[in-house]
């Protein structure tokens, strides 16, 4: 008998007895719905987070500050506690910089790839050629490691010659752009100001130095807090350099943070040879790890839920096969005489476990895809939640979280057939055309 | 009781005496059950069945009639003796190939037709092909041309219960030379029909004999019926006690004379 004409059967035969099959179809489709709905879910989710996460850093981004500046700072906000100062240089404030030779004692760790002290860069205003007002910002920097999650455009090249930026679209809309798409290009104006001469100036315009900026997107909205207008590291520098314009080299070269891109399977060893070196570093996953836990705990006793649906319907398609085995005893009987393998025979009925599973697990699919589609549509309406984040879905369906789920449930449905199809395959062909 | 071992004396059977028999049977015996349980359903059997040959077992119920048939085609393995199908031991064929004689060499008529009642007329008959591997058309093709020899074309596409008896035992026979096997066993065809319909399905069965060659070995208790075969094989508690030739040749081609005028 060839595969075509078993699987063929199989299903004819499930339809022989439509509602026994449509039952355990249904006890089926329980489980895998909750199963692809929740795999769906926490697949959106997931994706969401790792978007922001990889917005704010990539899984080998670390941040650091000077370990002691923390304490100090801790330790001053502990009213019993009074430190005594002493004329040793590390008593004064300024250890809260980063060192140099902590920098270069950082960067010679096995694993770390770059590390790089991080310039303040601080702004007063930015406006556009569509509004005549003046916004105030604080920028961030796009570093080695970060992947913006944009809604329009794409994101600031780190080392383009040309000083680009990537705002939010709360600034978008400020600066008089309603279609997001309609900023990417634009050049808009910032003001920087130089730390030095505003000391002296009596109008803080000359102080000023206006930068014509070019927008090359607009990042989607986050629910992490590091979300402001993002530059390059051009602008950065330029922006920095305009900040301490007249400085000593010493105070200009005054590092409260730096960022280091390392490799990932290595990053708590490094974060402990850091600690070392009186630096305190953080992973983007120190920030959202305890999100994501909870997700998975989430995910897990959910899917839970979903396997003790399937393992009642597992019970359900032995059940229905074994109804079936007894009731097509003499059929059994006589496919056996007409020369038809145990094998085949064994085949036939797994292969109607296997069918049994494959529409159940289908249908649960189709429900979780159509459900899933009108929860993504209410949450994205209006005074719902997820109004305001246009890029996240939170049901996520793809081939690669679907297609496993079904071939998993058609595995079982196939453990579950192997005790009623090696009883139709075990029966003895006369006993089997004896049988009333 | 007497063992039976003689040869067989026919005339119609010496001139076959260089051809190869299709199924030899040697001291063969079945005994179920085990020690003080144990019953004896077949007791030293030997017998040989020619190509083209009619031949009848006939028994009372629970004589080992049905065992015989069962052994000689395969469907049970002897507890000691062997069974010969085209000079080749049985028992050395495994799994596939005995799967394969069965169902490429052996056709099957069953008296309680054992269909598949929710499927077509043709989708029975084509079972036999789907097993052994054919593909859709040629299939098709081969089971409504063995549908047009039983005279049953016309009803390929009705669903198999809804035929009458005789029908459906056509059906079945139409089955079992989808194949175009060497050996129809055909068990007590005619038991669950009325002696009309009965006789028309016997003449099917003789018919295939005497065109297509097909050898027939009819398992009966019907003493009339066996009489039409060449050859009758009587068996009593398990045991072979009497064999005869048949002179009927004659007799039988009457009948079947007979039997294309009631269905024309």
């Amino acid at each position: 008998m060839r595969t075509r004409d078993i699987i063929k059967t199989a299903n004819t035969n499930l339809l022989r007895n439509k509602v026994r099959s449509a039952l355990t179809i249904l006890a089926i489709f329980v489980g895998s719905f909750t199963i692809i709905l929740n795999t769906a879910i926490s697949a959106g989710v997931n994706n969401f987070i790792d978007k922001q996460l990889s917005s704010i850093g990539g899984e080998g981004y670390l941040e650091m500050t000077q370990t002691e500046a923390m304490e100090s700072m801790m330790s001053m906000l502990n009213a019993s506690n009074v430190q005594e100062y002493t004329d040793d240089k590390d008593s004064r404030n300024n250890s809260f910089y980063i060192k140099p030779e902590q920098i270069e004692a950082g960067r010679k760790i096995d694993g770390v790839k770059s590390l790089e002290p991080l310039a303040d860069a601080s702004v007063d205003y930015v406006t556009g050629p569509k509004t005549s007002k003046r916004y105030r910002a604080t920028f961030n920097l796009i570093v080695d490691g970060i992947n913006l999650d944009m809604a329009s455009g794409k994101a600031p090249e780190i080392n383009s010659s040309e000083y680009q930026i990537a705002l939010t679209d709360a600034y978008a809309k400020a600066l008089g752009y309603e279609n997001l798409d309609d900023v990417v290009g634009e050049k808009i104006t910032i003001a920087v100001p130089s730390t030095l001469k505003c000391y002296t100036s009596e109008n803080r315009k000359d102080c000023q130095t206006l930068l014509t900026v070019t927008v090359t997107g607009v990042q989607a909205p986050g629910i992490l807090a590091i979300s402001g207008p993002r530059t390059n590291l051009t602008l950065w520098n330029k922006i920095h350099e305009i900040n301490v314009a007249g400085l000593p080299a010493s105070s200009a070269s005054e590092y409260y943070q730096a960022v280091a891109e390392v490799d990932p399977d290595k990053i708590d060893e490094i974060k402990e040879q850091l600690k070392e070196l009186g630096l305190t570093a953080m992973s983007v996953e120190d920030e959202a790890g305890s999100i994501k836990s909870f997700l998975d705990v989430m995910v897990t006793v959910l899917n839970i839920f979903g396997g003790i649906a399937l393992v009642a319907a597992s019970i359900g398609i032995i059940n229905t096969l074994l109804m079936s085995v007894q009731e097509r005893t003499k059929e059994i009987g006589l496919m056996k005489a007409l020369g038809m393998s145990r094998l085949k025979i064994f085949f036939s009925f797994s292969c109607e476990a296997i069918a049994l599973g494959f529409w159940g697990s289908i249908f649960g699919t189709v429900v979780s895809m159509i459900i899933g589609t009108i929860i993504n549509a209410v949450l994205h309406g209006e005074g719902m939640i997820l109004e305001s984040f246009p890029t996240f879905e939170l049901v996520q369906f793809s081939p690669a979280t679907v297609i496993p789920v079904i071939l998993l449930i058609m595995f079982i449905s196939f453990i579950a057939g192997t005790a009623p199809a090696l009883k139709a395959a075990r029966k003895d062909p006369i006993e089997a055309l004896r049988y009333e | 009781m007497v063992k039976n071992k003689r040869s067989i004396s026919d005339g119609s059977k010496t001139a076959k005496t260089d051809v190869k028999p299709v199924i030899e049977v040697k001291n063969l015996s079945k005994t179920y059950g085990k020690k003080s349980t144990a019953f004896k359903a077949l007791n030293d059997i030997n017998l040989s069945i020619y190509p083209g040959e009619t031949v009848a077992i006939i028994g009372k119920s629970g004589s080992g009639k049905s065992t015989l048939m069962h052994l000689m085609a395969l469907l049970d393995k002897p507890t000691s003796g062997s069974v010969r199908i085209l000079g080749t031991d049985a028992s050395k064929l495994k799994g596939k190939k005995l799967n394969h004689l069965r169902n490429e060499y052996f056709g099957f008529v069953f008296q309680q037709f054992f269909m598949n009642s929710n499927d077509s007329v043709l989708e029975n008959v084509i079972l036999p092909l789907k097993i052994s591997g054919v593909r859709g058309r040629t299939r098709k093709k081969r089971a409504l041309e063995a549908l047009d020899i039983v005279d049953l074309e016309n009803k390929a596409k009705n669903k198999a219960n809804n035929l009458s008896g005789g029908q459906k035992q056509r059906v079945c026979i139409a089955r079992a030379i989808v194949n175009n096997p060497k050996v129809i066993f055909a068990d007590e065809p005619t038991g669950n029909l009325d002696s009309g319909t009965g006789k028309k399905i016997i003449d099917l069965l003789f018919g295939l004999n005497k065109e297509k060659g097909v050898t027939l070995i009819i398992v009966t208790h019907d003493e009339d019926l066996a009489a039409l075969c060449g050859r009758q094989i009587r068996i009593s508690d398990g045991e072979l006690v009497k064999e005869t030739a048949s002179t009927a040749r004659t007799l039988r081609n009457a009948s079947i004379k007979e039997g294309d005028k009631e269905d024309k």
